[in-house]
């Protein structure tokens, strides 16, 4: 795969954030689309390897949701798979089983997904509930979630899950499919680029810094925690929808807490917590990671937990935005004069 | 005693102590006198541990205690009462006092000659620690901190948050105790003409450096801390 | 009336499990979402001692040992870059790594032993207690798990140690002030809640099993049990136990299992938005 290469690149933009209106701030999500866009060619049009291009960009789509909900205002939801599960289900459901068109029922999902999403940040923010808090809450929402979709066998399938018929041409072709993910993707990239440079990125910015000097700022902090909850939570319900009815089959498995997000933790901790262009490249090497393990079984948990470790300890700001830094000293270093390099540290910055 | 050379302490990229000399010779009592933010409670969380200093040496009886973790200074004979007490809100006011002798079983009777120093506390022995008034939790900070029988005690601002007539019991019992020649102390006091008229000798810190010194008699009589102060014009 | 004496019975094992994790995020602000794979471990380790022909208390140490062990691996390697953050970002960090570390035990065991159980079943007849009939199995967990918790108990409430422990989750700046060996009392008690989560997993031998594949579970049972008895209070967790031991069993036999457990994490999920400091909380710790 080549796609890497370029966004590992782009994952260094500057200036864009202070400076919303030029054109220049959308430099890296054109670049990286281009490069995405290329990706069938380079593959040769080989089924399989395009079905994992497409599992790559729904990843880096949840993971851009995650970035927004997370990685802009601190909260921890453990039930991105979840909410892309109720996404994913309602929309079979309802295009399934009550005919209702193809658009309607997703954008139902959607607003399902959405709603809670946003009641599970308005709650948050009203009852002032820290990060344990919010984990443990949209954690056990995870598990309720899947208990309900296995024990309501007859409308969902159960743990087997069911067949879905509703999807087109579009959704369903390997290539087509690939355009249709990766323009959400493109969509997405750009919409977060366009927040980071709005009133309510600054916000964010300023919460994460310091959410009681923010609040004295003047920053609307609940206004900008429930807003990032609201937009991840719609991000990942039309991903889990599309990828719904993209697979043709729907099961609890697909949106299980193991599945998405331990791997969406793992995405944007490789790509680096908050930056723009880490997600996708994150959900590359985790699609790389996973053909690799196939071989592996159960052990490929074993990977996980481990990736989640190394991540999260060795490079509490992403691997990315840390190798972006050391290329960026050593190219200093090389030549002294070379001043514009790394803006990425307002965005990612952890410490 | 103590011995704090050329400490420098800061948060983050924020210097906040710019090299200052401290020095304690036993049985003394000894001010650390400025205004708010002047960096007193910076020089102290450095010297008891609870903050990095960036650079500097502390000594405690001619040992350098720099780097060591609180516990293990404390245990050395140095204790420190916060402005904000730290008590242990949900325990009794008898278990918070034991765990001021923690790290030794306290002497049989210890606990009651502590109380005998502050007789509000005998009565409410038993109750939560958070449920005392201000001006009790203050008196219950200095009587956990005297349970571990330090050598050196090191109080900040005990008189915040108190009203006049509370403030003026909880240095009436600071009498009692400086005048025990066996404890060294050191107190920490924006409220200026309280804290010169208990000590020997103060600094004064302003911004981060020690901006004068002396006798409390010396300080008293100084134009500079009269008008600034004092209150005297 | 045996419906009530089974929940008893399941909310003393809740307790047992919930009080180590409720210890070790008072203490440390560390929420261990390894908590279950502590008694996988005890779980696996107890089942292979078992069938290399040791005899079955040998086993039973063995298990607890292990379980406390790994408790002390993780707080000695892992857990040291934690300790060194504070507030929110210390809890945050600590909920990635310990999740981390489930997983990570979770491939492992799951890999290496597919079909390894605990399983210590009792010899000798049902008993009758109160006029019902109980199997000795759940008998004898019964008695481990309250004698357990009534040791913990009184370490917590007459040690000098125990004070210190209070002390530390009451305020961790105040009891180095005191004196008190930070590190040193949050390895004492990690170990302490490995222990507990390694009786868990010999009374859950006892009634049923531990397999490799239960972790989750019983992290999430600790989790429900220590989120309504209040974070980091233990007696919440204690009441909370027993309480939802009982609501489980009445709820499992009269509704059905998959319910049963999506109430729980409902109550869990509720008394989150309702009351954080937890429902069994009051004021003591």
């Amino acid at each position: 795969m080549t796609a890497p290469v370029p966004s590992a690149d782009g994952a260094t933009p500057s200036a864009a954030t202070c400076r919303h209106t030029t054109l220049r701030a959308y430099l890296p999500v054109a670049i990286a689309a281009a490069v995405l866009a290329a990706v069938p060619l380079a593959l040769g049009g080989s089924g399989y390897l395009m079905s994992l291009a497409t599992t790559a960009l729904v990843f880096a789509a949840y993971a851009i949701g995650m970035n927004v909900i997370f990685g802009s205002s601190g909260q921890l939801f453990l039930c991105l798979g979840a909410l892309a599960g109720v996404a994913g289900f309602t929309s079979v459901l309802l295009a399934d089983d009550q005919g209702w068109p193809l658009a309607l029922s997703v954008t139902t999902g959607v607003v399902l997904a959405t709603a809670i999403g946003a009641l599970f940040s308005w709650v948050a923010v009203r009852r002032n509930l820290g990060v344990i808090f919010v984990g443990i809450v949209t954690l056990a929402f995870s598990l309720v979630f899947t208990n309900l979709v296995q024990g309501l066998r007859t409308l969902t399938g159960g743990e087997t899950g069911r067949v879905v018929d509703a999807g087109g041409a579009a959704l369903r072709g390997p290539i087509s499919s690939y355009y249709l993910f990766l323009g959400v993707v493109v969509g997405f990239l750009a919409l977060y680029r366009w927040l980071e440079g709005s009133r309510t990125g600054w916000a964010w910015r300023a919460l994460k810094d310091d959410p009681v000097a923010a609040e004295l700022a003047g920053v609307d902090v609940a206004r900008a925690r429930i807003l990032a909850g609201t937009i991840g939570a719609a991000m990942v319900g039309l991903i889990g929808a599309l990828f719904a009815h993209h697979e043709a089959f729907i099961s609890p498995t697909s949106y299980a807490f193991a599945h998405v997000d331990v791997r969406v933790l793992i995405v944007i901790a490789f790509g680096g917590i908050g930056s723009l262009l880490g997600p996708v490249v994150g959900a590359v090497m985790l699609g790389v990671i996973d053909e690799v393990l196939r071989p592996l079984g159960q052990l490929r948990l074993a990977v996980y937990g481990a990736l989640l470790l190394a991540l999260f300890l060795g490079f509490r700001r992403g691997v990315v935005p840390a190798v972006a830094d050391v290329v960026t000293t050593w190219r200093r270093a090389r030549t002294p004069s070379d001043a514009p390099a790394a803006g990425r540290g307002t965005r990612a910055s952890k410490h | 005693m103590l011995r704090v050379e050329d400490l420098y302490v800061a948060y983050g990229d924020i210097e906040v102590v710019h090299g200052i000399d401290v020095e304690v010779a036993p049985g003394e009592v000894v001010g650390i006198i400025g205004s708010n933010g002047a960096g007193k409670s910076s020089l102290l969380r450095a010297v008891c541990g609870l903050h990095p200093a960036r650079s500097g040496e502390i000594r405690l009886a001619g040992r350098s205690i720099i780097g060591d973790p609180t516990f293990r200074i404390a245990r050395a004979g140095l204790t420190y009462v916060p402005a904000e007490r730290r008590l242990f809100p949900d325990m009794t006011v008898l278990d918070n006092l034991l765990m001021g002798a923690y790290p030794q079983r306290p002497a049989p009777g210890r606990v009651d000659e502590v109380v005998a120093l502050f007789p509000r506390l005998q009565e409410r022995r038993r109750q939560a620690a958070g449920t005392l008034s201000g001006g009790e939790q203050q008196m219950l900070a200095i009587g956990r901190a005297l349970l571990a029988g330090p050598e050196v005690l090191v109080l900040d601002e005990p008189s915040t948050g108190l009203a006049p007539a509370l403030a003026d019991e909880v240095y009436a019992a600071l009498r009692i105790l400086r005048d025990d020649r066996d404890l060294t102390l050191i107190l920490a006091e924006q409220q200026v003409g309280r804290a010169l008229a208990l000590v020997d000798r103060a600094y004064v810190i302003e911004q981060g450096r020690v901006r004068l010194q002396g006798t409390a008699a010396e300080l008293r009589d100084d134009p500079d801390v009269q008008r600034a102060y004092l209150g005297i014009a | 009336m045996a419906i009530v004496l089974d929940g008893i019975v399941f909310g003393l094992q809740l307790s047992l499990l919930a009080v180590g994790l409720t210890l070790i995020y008072g203490l440390g602000g560390v929420l261990n979402l390894a908590h279950g794979q502590l008694v996988v471990v005890a779980g696996i380790a107890g089942a292979v001692t078992i069938s290399a022909g040791a005899a079955i208390p040998v086993a039973v140490v063995l298990a607890v040992a292990a379980a406390a062990a790994l408790a002390w691996l993780l707080d000695a390697t892992l857990l040291r870059p934690v300790y060194r953050l504070t507030g929110e970002r210390r809890v945050l960090l600590s909920l990635l790594v310990t999740l981390g570390v489930a997983f990570l035990l979770d491939g492992i065991l799951i890999t290496t032993h597919p079909f390894t159980a605990l399983n210590l079943s009792v010899p000798g007849p049902a008993i009758d207690i109160l006029g019902v009939r109980m199997r000795s199995g759940s008998v004898v967990a019964s008695i481990i798990a309250v004698t357990a918790l009534a040791a913990v108990l009184a370490f917590l409430r007459l040690s000098r140690f125990g004070r210190a422990v209070r002390s530390v989750i009451q305020d961790e700046e105040g009891a180095a002030l005191c004196g008190v060996n930070l590190p040193l009392t949050r390895t004492v008690v990690f170990v302490l809640s490995g222990v507990m989560a390694g009786l868990f997993a010999i009374t859950q031998g006892l009634i049923s099993s531990v397999g490799a594949t239960s972790g989750l579970d019983f992290t999430i049972l600790a989790l429900i049990v220590t989120v309504v008895g209040g974070l980091g209070r233990v007696s919440g967790a204690l009441v909370a136990g027993l309480v939802l031991g009982i609501v489980h069993a009445v709820s499992s036999f009269y509704i059905g299992a998959f319910v049963t457990f999506v109430i729980l994490l409902g109550v869990a999920m509720l008394t989150i938005l309702i009351r954080p400091t937890g429902i069994f909380g009051g004021g003591a710790r």
